[in-house]
C-alpha cells in the first residue's frame, strides 16, 4: 500500500512537471505568444483580442498555466484555432480510433512476442534460428515501412484489407478489418524486442537450478514448463512488454498519419502543421498522461505477480 | 540396492577430453548411509549425478548404475522420470535456488508427491506434507506450506527439501553438501533430522561432504575420492582414524584441531577450480 | 598492475577478439562500408542531379544508365539513395554524439557532485523520461519549426537519460572506489579525475549505447523526415524518400520507398547486430 502511494505521489509529481513542460513550451517560440498562435493566418483586430482572453495573455505566466491545468481537468482544453471547435469534442471524436488501434497493437505484442518467444526458447533448432533473424530485422523496420509494405501488399495487391480510413461507426468487425495492417505495422518493433527477452528469458529459466531440481523430481515436462519454466520467464517480459505497450499510445501517430486514420495521432501531426497549439497541448497532455499511468500499472502488475517484490525481504 | 560398477565419465573428445569420473565402484544397501569425501573438483557431484542421469552436456557416461533391478542409464524417459519421482531424492547445496521462487513452498512439496503418486489428490497430498513439516521440526506448518521460499531462512527450507523427499517415499536420498549455505548452529540440526528422517522411513543415502569429520558424523562407511577416483573407503571410524592412504592422510591432518597444536598444511595438488 | 584492471584487460580482448568475426558480422560490416561509402562520395558517382530531374523521365525501370531507375520526377533513384545517405547518416551521427554529449556530462557531474546535485539530476532525467522521445521531438518541431536541426537536437534530448543512466551506474562504482577517492584527497582536481579515471571506464559503455543509439535515431529521424518535420524536399533523405514514394507505391511503382525503405532496415539492422555483438544487451525497454 504505501508502495502504491510513494509511486502515486512520484507520478504527480511527474505529471506536473511535464504539463509546465507542454503548457510553457507554447512560451519558448520565437516572437510573442499570440504572434505564434495566429502564424501565418491573417486575423483581425478582435480575433487577436479573442485570443489573448482565450489564452490569457494579459495574466502572469503561473497564473495562465494553474488555470490551464485547473480547465483541463475538468476536461476543458479551450478552442482550436483552426476550425473553432472545442477541443474537448474533437478529443472525444478521434480518440476511440487511437485506443482501439493500440489496445489491438498491444494484444498483439503480448500475444506474437511472447508467443514466438516462448515458442523459440523452447524448440532450439530451425524454427528458433527463423524467429531470431526475424526478431532481428523486424527491430529494425520503421513503422511507418512496414506500414506502407502491409498496405501495398495486402490492401492493394491482395485486396484483402481496405486501403484508407478507421471503420469507426461501422462497428466491430470494420473496426479490425480497418486497423489489423496497421496495428500490426506498429506492433512490428515491439513484437520483435519482447520476443527476444522472452526467448532469452525462457532459455535461462529452463536451465535455472529450480526447474533442475523439479526435473530431477520427476516432474513431468508437460506440468514442469508451463509451471516452473514459462510462468517465470513472464517476470521479465511483463516489464518490457508494459514500456512498449505504454508507448504505444504516443508513438500511434506516425502509422496513423500513413494509414491516414482518424485518431489522436493523426490529429496531433495536423495540429502541428495548422499551428493549432490549443490541440497540440491538448493531446500532447494526455499522452504523457497515459504514457506514466501504464508504466505505473505495469509496475504494479510486476509487484502482483512476483511475491518477492509484493511480500518484502526474507524472513 | 544402487550398485555402481566401473563408472566412468569423460566430458569433450579428442584432445581437449577430460576424465570426470574413472573406475568408481559403489554399493549401498538398504538403511545403509555412505558419505562421499572430498575436495571441490574431486567428482562427488558428478558420481550423483551419473546416479540421477542428470549429467551436463557432451559428456559420455560409462560403466553400469543399477538400482534394485533397473539399469539406470537405459532407462528410458518415462521409466527414468517415474524412478526420479519415486525412487530417488536429491537434496542439493542451496535451497534458497532449489525451490520455485514464485510459487508457494506447498505447490514444491504437493508436485513432489503427485509426481511420485500420481493418483493422489492435491488435498490429501497437502495434508501429508502438513503432517511431515511437523516431523522434521517446523513448528508452524500451516504458515510454512503458506509461505514462499524468500520469506523462509536456509534451514527451514532445507528441513522442507528433507520433508520433501520423505513425502514422495524414496528409497534412496542422495544429499550434496546439504549444510555448507547454511550457519553453524542450523548445520548440525539439519544433519540431525536427515539422519532421523532417513532412519524412521529406513531409506538408504549417499551424503556427499568435503568435511570428513561431518562425513564420518553423518554415515556409517565413507568414502574418499580424488580427481575422479575413489582412493580409499571403509566403515567411517576406520578411514578417520588410521587413514591408510596418502590422500586421505593429508585430509585426516590438514583439520584444524583444537588439541593438536600443528601448523596447517596446505594439500598439494590442483587447485579446485 | 591490479587484479581487477588485468581482469578487466583480458575481458576486453576477448570481447574485442570474437566480437566481428563471423560470416553475419563480416556482411554487416560491409554494409556499412558501402554506406560510408556512398555518404561520402555522394553525388559524384553519377552524372545526375539528386533534387531536379525531367519529368519525362519519370518511372524509367533500372538499366544501365539509370541504375535503380527514377521517381516520379524523374530523377535517378540511385543519385537520390547516394545523396540521402550522406544526410541520414549525419543526422542520426549528430543525434548519437549529442547523446552521449549530453548523457555523459549530466552523470558524470551527478555522479561528481552527488548528494543534491545528483539528486536534482536523477529528478530531471525522471522527467525526461515521461516524455515518449517521438513525442518530445514532435513537441519540438511544433514550438520551433520543422527541419532537422530541430529534431535532431530533440531526439538528442530524449535520448539521453537512457544514456545517462547507464553511464551513471558505472561512473559511480568507480567513484567510490578507493584510488578516486585517495586521488580526490591528494587534491587533483575533479575534472582531472573525471576525465582520466571516471572517463575511460565508461568508454564501453559509451560506444555501445551509442551504436545502439545511432540505429533508434535514424528510425526516428526517419519517422519524422515522414511526417514533413525532418528533412524538407525536395532535399534527398532516405525517410523523405519513403514518404514521396508511397503514392507512387500505391499506384504500382513501389521502386522508390521499397529502396530507401530497405537502406534504413538494413543500416539499422547490420548497427544492431554490430552493437550487440560489442557486448550491450540493452535491448530492454524503450519507448
Amino acid at each position: 500500500m504505501k508502495y502504491i502511494a510513494k509511486r502515486l505521489l512520484a507520478l504527480a509529481g511527474i505529471l506536473l512537471a511535464s504539463s509546465f513542460a507542454v503548457f510553457g513550451g507554447l512560451y519558448l517560440a520565437p516572437g510573442s505568444p499570440e504572434q505564434f498562435l495566429v502564424q501565418g493566418r491573417t486575423v483581425s483586430a478582435e480575433v487577436l483580442a479573442s485570443i489573448r482572453e482565450q489564452y490569457n495573455l494579459d495574466d502572469p505566466f503561473l497564473v495562465r498555466y494553474v488555470s490551464w491545468v485547473g480547465n483541463a481537468l475538468q476536461g476543458d482544453f479551450g478552442q482550436s484555432l483552426a476550425n473553432r471547435q472545442e477541443v474537448a469534442d474533437l478529443l472525444a471524436s478521434r480518440l476511440p480510433t487511437t485506443l482501439w488501434l493500440t489496445g489491438l497493437a498491444a494484444v498483439l505484442i503480448v500475444v506474437l512476442g511472447i508467443g514466438l518467444g516462448t515458442l523459440a526458447g523452447l524448440r532450439p533448432g530451425v524454427l528458433d534460428n527463423i524467429i531470431l533473424f526475424a526478431s532481428n530485422l523486424g527491430f529494425a523496420v520503421p513503422t511507418f515501412f512496414a506500414g506502407l509494405l502491409l498496405m501495398s501488399l495486402f490492401s492493394v495487391q491482395l485486396g484483402w484489407f481496405p486501403v484508407f480510413g478507421s471503420g469507426s461507426g461501422e462497428g466491430i468487425a470494420s473496426r479490425l478489418t480497418h486497423l489489423t495492417l496497421p496495428a500490426l505495422a506498429l506492433a512490428l518493433p515491439s513484437i520483435a524486442v519482447v520476443s527476444r527477452i522472452t526467448r532469452t528469458a525462457v532459455r535461462e529459466e529452463r536451465e535455472s537450478e529450480h526447474a533442475m531440481t523439479a526435473r530431477s523430481r520427476g516432474v513431468p515436462e508437460r506440468v514442469l514448463i508451463p509451471r516452473h519454466v514459462i510462468r517465470n520467464s513472464l517476470l521479465p517480459v511483463t516489464t518490457v512488454s508494459g514500456v512498449h505497450i505504454a508507448g504505444l499510445l504516443a508513438g500511434a501517430f506516425v502509422v496513423e498519419s500513413v494509414f491516414t486514420l482518424d485518431g489522436i495521432g493523426a490529429l496531433l501531426v495536423t495540429s502541428i502543421q495548422q499551428k493549432d497549439f490549443a490541440v497540440v497541448q491538448a493531446v500532447a497532455l494526455i499522452m504523457v498522461v497515459a504514457f506514466g499511468l501504464i508504466n505505473l500499472l505495469v509496475d504494479l502488475l510486476y509487484a502482483v505477480i512476483d511475491p518477492r517484490v509484493r511480500l518484502g525481504g526474507a524472513s | 540396492m544402487l550398485t555402481l560398477e566401473n563408472v566412468g565419465l569423460v566430458i569433450g573428445s579428442g584432445s581437449s577430453a577430460k576424465t570426470l569420473l574413472e573406475d568408481i565402484n559403489l554399493q549401498v544397501g538398504p538403511g545403509e548411509s555412505l558419505g562421499l569425501v572430498g575436495e571441490s573438483g574431486s567428482g562427488k557431484s558428478m558420481t550423483l549425478r551419473s546416479i540421477l542421469r542428470t549429467l551436463p552436456g557432451g559428456s559420455v557416461p560409462s560403466g553400469s548404475v543399477r538400482f534394485r533391478d533397473r539399469e539406470i542409464p537405459s532407462l528410458s524417459r518415462e521409466e527414468l522420470r517415474r524412478f526420479r519421482a519415486a525412487d530417488v531424492s536429491m537434496i542439493s547445496q542451496n535451497p534458497m535456488a532449489a525451490l520455485n521462487p514464485v510459487l508457494r513452498v506447498e505447490r514444491f512439496l504437493i508436485e513432489g508427491i503427485q509426481a511420485a503418486k500420481p493418483r493422489t489428490s492435491a488435498a490429501e497430498a497437502r495434508q501429508t506434507a502438513l503432517g511431515l513439516l511437523a516431523d522434521v521440526g517446523i513448528h508452524d506448518p500451516e504458515r510454512c506450506l503458506r509461505s514462499y521460499p524468500h520469506q523462509l531462512s536456509g534451514g527451514m527450507l532445507q528441513r522442507v527439501v528433507i520433508a520433501g523427499s520423505v513425502a514422495r517415499g524414496s528409497s534412496l536420498l542422495l544429499a550434496d553438501e546439504p549444510t555448507t549455505a547454511l550457519d553453524v548452529t542450523t548445520q548440525s540440526d539439519v544433519v540431525a533430522i536427515l539422519n532421523e528422517a532417513r532412519t524412521e522411513a529406513g531409506m538408504a543415502m549417499i551424503f556427499v561432504a568435503h568435511d570428513l569429520d561431518l562425513a564420518a558424523a553423518a554415515c556409517q562407511r565413507i568414502a574418499v575420492m580424488n580427481k575422479g577416483r575413489i582412493v580409499e573407503a571403509g566403515p567411517a571410524g576406520e578411514v578417520l582414524g588410521s587413514p591408510r592412504h596418502e590422500y586421505t592422510q593429508m585430509l585426516v591432518a590438514s583439520k584444524p584441531s583444537l588439541t593438536r597444536r600443528t601448523p596447517l598444511r596446505p594439500i598439494p595438488g590442483e587447485a579446485a577450480e | 598492475m591490479s587484479a581487477p584492471a588485468l581482469n578487466r584487460r583480458n575481458a576486453r580482448r576477448r570481447r574485442s577478439g570474437g566480437a566481428f568475426s563471423g560470416p553475419l558480422a563480416r556482411i554487416c560490416l560491409g554494409w556499412l562500408a558501402l554506406v560510408a561509402l556512398l555518404a561520402v562520395l555522394g553525388p559524384m558517382i553519377t552524372p545526375f542531379d539528386a533534387t531536379e530531374g525531367n519529368i519525362v523521365d519519370r518511372y524509367l525501370p533500372a538499366s544501365a544508365e539509370h541504375w535503380l531507375g527514377t521517381d516520379q520526377a524523374g530523377r535517378d533513384l540511385f543519385t537520390r539513395l547516394a545523396v540521402g545517405a550522406r544526410s541520414t547518416i549525419l543526422a542520426a551521427l549528430a543525434v548519437a554524439g549529442l547523446t552521449v554529449l549530453i548523457g555523459g556530462t549530466l552523470a558524470l557531474v551527478a555522479v561528481w557532485f552527488g548528494g543534491r546535485v545528483d539528486g536534482a539530476i536523477t529528478r530531471f532525467l525522471d522527467f525526461l523520461f515521461s516524455f515518449p522521445n517521438l513525442l518530445l521531438a514532435v513537441l519540438a518541431v511544433a514550438v520551433f519549426g520543422a527541419g532537422v536541426e530541430t529534431a535532431v537536437v530533440a531526439l538528442a534530448i530524449g535520448f539521453s537519460p537512457y544514456t545517462a543512466r547507464v553511464i551513471r551506474s558505472v561512473a559511480l562504482r568507480e567513484r567510490n572506489l578507493a584510488y578516486v577517492k585517495s586521488a580526490e584527497l591528494q587534491g587533483i582536481s575533479g575534472l582531472v579525475i573525471t576525465f582520466r579515471h571516471l572517463l575511460p571506464n565508461v568508454k564501453q559503455q559509451i560506444l555501445t549505447g551509442a551504436s545502439i543509439n545511432f540505429g533508434y535515431a535514424m528510425i526516428d529521424l526517419a519517422a519524422l523526415s515522414f511526417l514533413g518535420f525532418g528533412v524538407q524536399p525536395p532535399d534527398a533523405d532516405w525517410g523523405l524518400m519513403v514518404s514521396s514514394g508511397q503514392a507512387s507505391l500505391l499506384a504500382g511503382y513501389p521502386q522508390e520507398s521499397i529502396f530507401a525503405g530497405t537502406c534504413i532496415v538494413l543500416t539499422v539492422a547490420a548497427l544492431g547486430y554490430l552493437g550487440e555483438q560489442l557486448g550491450g544487451r540493452r535491448a530492454a525497454g524503450r519507448a
